[in-house]
């Protein structure tokens, strides 16, 4: 079994910590960049790296990973981190705004600047973002969101062409809702009768942390060798209507 | 705040033109601009001022601002 180094962004919740899970069977080195080093510590104990960054203070990310003591480059950066809210557009404060575009796009922009350095990463790496339905939908109560997943799109699409020299692939992953702890706080949102409402747009049903997960580590793999610059939409069918 | 400055704060955040003021006897449902975007907006309110959450079926449930308020154990006191 080849085990490989991978910098996973989140990783104690949700999507992440159930990708985290899967590559710790498969003996892979991890090294996570989280927001609570404690809670971390509690889930995986010693078998992960562990970097404490608040990526919604983005102008200290990248000094904290040049720290990072590299004993072998990497061979995948996984950004999982993010930040949902529905509000209306009034509502969209210059704060809020920041911090959206700080744990959402700004910060993966910077970890993409980190990994793509070649003392850093390996040639025939990959990358994998989620991004979001909402950057290709729109929804009401979502235009901070959407915009800040949008952006991460366009970023993947230039990253995928500029890393290309190096047989490095750069793909977004734009899952629907899922049942993690940041879908069912939106589902808490809504009334018992909105929630079915809404169960009925997907075709097949809400999905599920282990549905993304399996398609990251897909995307991680040699299998997915010519998908590069892509936003793959993974949504039970909710966007084919 | 007190109840008659919450329910000008959340007149002022439903931007509600339909009726003069709100009252503890408000069925907030029957106002014209009652929408799902109110439901966020009032969810909002109370965690922003309140720290407290209140879930999407609990406004669906109730019907009044006193009912509302009972729920969320805001008063006067």
């Amino acid at each position: 079994m080849i085990t490989k180094n991978y910098l996973i962004f989140g990783g104690t919740s949700g999507i992440g910590l159930f990708l985290v899970k899967e590559l710790l069977k498969s003996k892979n080195n991890l090294t996570l960049v989280v927001r609570n080093i404690d809670k971390a510590k509690l889930l995986f104990n010693d078998e992960v790296k562990l970097i404490e960054v608040d990526l919604e203070n983005s102008s200290i990310l990248l000094e904290t990973l040049n720290k990072i003591n590299i004993n072998s480059k990497f061979d995948g950066l996984i950004y999982t981190a993010g930040i949902e809210g529905t509000f209306p557009l009034k509502s969209a404060s210059h704060e809020k705004l920041i911090k959206y575009y700080n744990i959402n796009t700004i910060s993966f922009h910077l970890a993409l600047s980190f990994f793509s350095k070649k003392k850093i990463s390996n040639d025939s790496s990959s990358i994998v973002v989620i991004s979001s339905i909402m950057s290709t939908i729109g929804a009401s109560g979502k235009s901070v969101y959407s915009a800040s997943k949008s952006s991460i799109n366009g970023l993947v699409r230039s990253a995928a062409l500029e890393l290309s020299s190096r047989k490095i692939r750069v793909n977004a992953i734009s899952p629907g809702l899922t049942l993690t702890e940041m879908g069912n706080a939106l589902l808490d949102r809504m009334s018992n009768n909105d929630q079915d409402k809404l169960l009925k747009e997907y075709p097949l049903g809400f999905g599920k942390s282990e549905y993304v997960s399996d398609l990251i580590l897909f995307l991680l793999s040699e299998k997915s060798i010519w998908i590069t610059g892509q936003n793959l939409i993974i949504d039970g069918g909710y966007t084919i209507k | 705040m007190n109840t008659k400055e919450i329910l000008n704060s959340i007149f002022e955040e439903l931007e509600i033109e339909s009726v003069k003021e709100l009252d503890l006897e408000t069925v907030y449902k029957d106002l014209d601009e009652w929408d799902s975007m109110s439901v966020i907006i009032l969810i909002g309110f109370f965690e922003e001022n309140f720290s407290t959450t209140v879930s999407g079926e609990t406004l669906n449930e109730l019907t009044t601002f006193g009912d509302l308020f009972l729920k969320l154990k805001i008063d006067d006191n």
